[in-house]
């Protein structure tokens, strides 16, 4: 525990944390990031698949 | 404040568990035949599906069966933590807490069945989410620990992916699909008491009711029997239900043969043999058994598609 003072003067305990600790932190988020990176890959294909050519019909494009 | 000051010090837990460590929370084992049984249920459907959409499917299917593994895994910690064969589980073994586990398992088990309803049907979502239901609460926390016949039941949740996978598909449930789950729901009871009979003093330790420990071994090998025999007919339906081949009814006749065969020398050994070789044997000879039926069919399957009905740039585009 490494401690820190407050600047009333009252002392307050840090956890420090170990060399393990950050590595696995890293590693997790890490994961997390590509996993939502492949979640929004997933919709976005999907959404296209399904939508086909259909897609381009946006009335904003297609409006004369 | 010295009261809040040791609140927080106290519940100070900084995690060490690896992204592997959450990865075995969903069971990767459990997860690869889900994986297998799910593409088998999609490919032997009647219909197409988009190769993409197949592809994140089953994706969704094999997570969502992974979120409820986490999710027994967040209930069974207690008796994980008393068996060989789990004791080195994540959260036994104090790297993952069960808290952790169970907010894991509900996020995955949310996001599952959203993807997969979103990118498939809502008639496969829902079959997914009914399937994570059917593990997690009515397996794990209510018939695991109160009855013997508890992997009779629990094998239904094993035997639901197939459906999903051919629910993709067709977006309904059919007799096709329901054999398909008869298969894994029939298969599942001998396989399960062959690996308990050598397990028993396993789970008497951990107190979890299963057949052996309750009413004998003789009678366990009674069931078994019975379900051995249930299941060649089964098994070979498929090819009479017209979505499996020639092919298929000479092999699936075989292996269901040999698999009766072998349940048939478990019953009459009868435990004479102290090393339990024909028990051992017989969970071997499960296993390949069910990846060679569904292989069978994938095969038979993926022939038919390729030189009667492929997939045309029209079903990618």
């Amino acid at each position: 525990m490494a401690e820190a003072r407050h600047k009333e003067g009252e002392i307050i305990e840090l956890v420090s944390l170990t060399d393990k600790q950050v590595k696995s932190r890293k590693a997790r988020n890490i994961a997390i990031a590509l996993c939502l990176v492949a979640f929004v890959g997933v919709f976005y294909v999907a959404t296209v698949v399904k939508f086909g050519p259909a897609i381009m019909q946006n009335r904003g494009f297609n409006q004369q | 404040m010295a009261m809040v000051e040791d609140i927080v010090l106290n519940d100070a837990r900084v995690s060490e568990a690896t992204p592997a460590d959450y990865f075995e929370l969903l069971k990767p084992r459990v997860m690869r035949l889900v994986v297998f049984t799910a593409l088998v249920g999609m490919l032997a459907a009647p219909g197409a599906i988009n190769p993409f959409l197949a592809v994140f499917s089953v994706l969704a299917i094999a997570v969502g069966a992974g979120a409820s593994g986490a999710l027994n895994m967040w209930y069974d910690s207690d008796i994980d933590g008393v068996m060989t064969r789990t004791v080195k589980r994540p959260v036994p073994s104090g790297r993952v807490t069960p808290t952790e586990a169970l907010i894991f398992g509900v996020i995955l088990s949310v996001l599952s069945v959203l993807t997969l309803g979103l990118v498939a049907n809502w008639v496969a979502g829902g079959l997914l989410a009914f399937t994570i239901f059917f593990y997690a609460v009515i397996y794990t926390v209510w018939l695991k620990r109160s009855t013997p016949q508890n992997i009779v039941i629990g094998g239904a949740a094993g035997a639901f992916p197939p459906m999903i996978g051919w629910a993709c598909v067709t977006g309904t449930l059919t007799i096709d699909s329901a054999v398909l789950f008869a298969i894994i729901f029939l298969w599942t009871p001998p396989h399960f008491w062959a690996l308990a009979l050598w397990k028993m003093r396993d789970y008497d330790n951990a107190g979890v009711p299963m057949l052996p420990n309750v009413v004998g071994e003789k009678k366990t090998r009674d069931q078994m029997l019975i379900y051995a025999a249930l299941l060649l007919p089964v098994t070979v339906a498929p090819a009479f239900l017209g979505f499996g081949g020639v092919t298929y009814a000479v092999i699936s006749t075989l292996l269901a043969g040999t698999f009766l065969w072998l349940t048939y020398k478990v019953w009459a050994i009868a435990g004479a043999d102290e090393s339990l070789k024909a028990e051992k044997y017989l969970f071997g000879f499960s296993i390949f058994f069910l990846f060679a039926v569904f292989a069978t069919l994938l095969v038979e399957a993926v022939v038919f598609r390729t030189f009667g009905l492929a997939f045309t740039l029209g079903d990618i585009f």
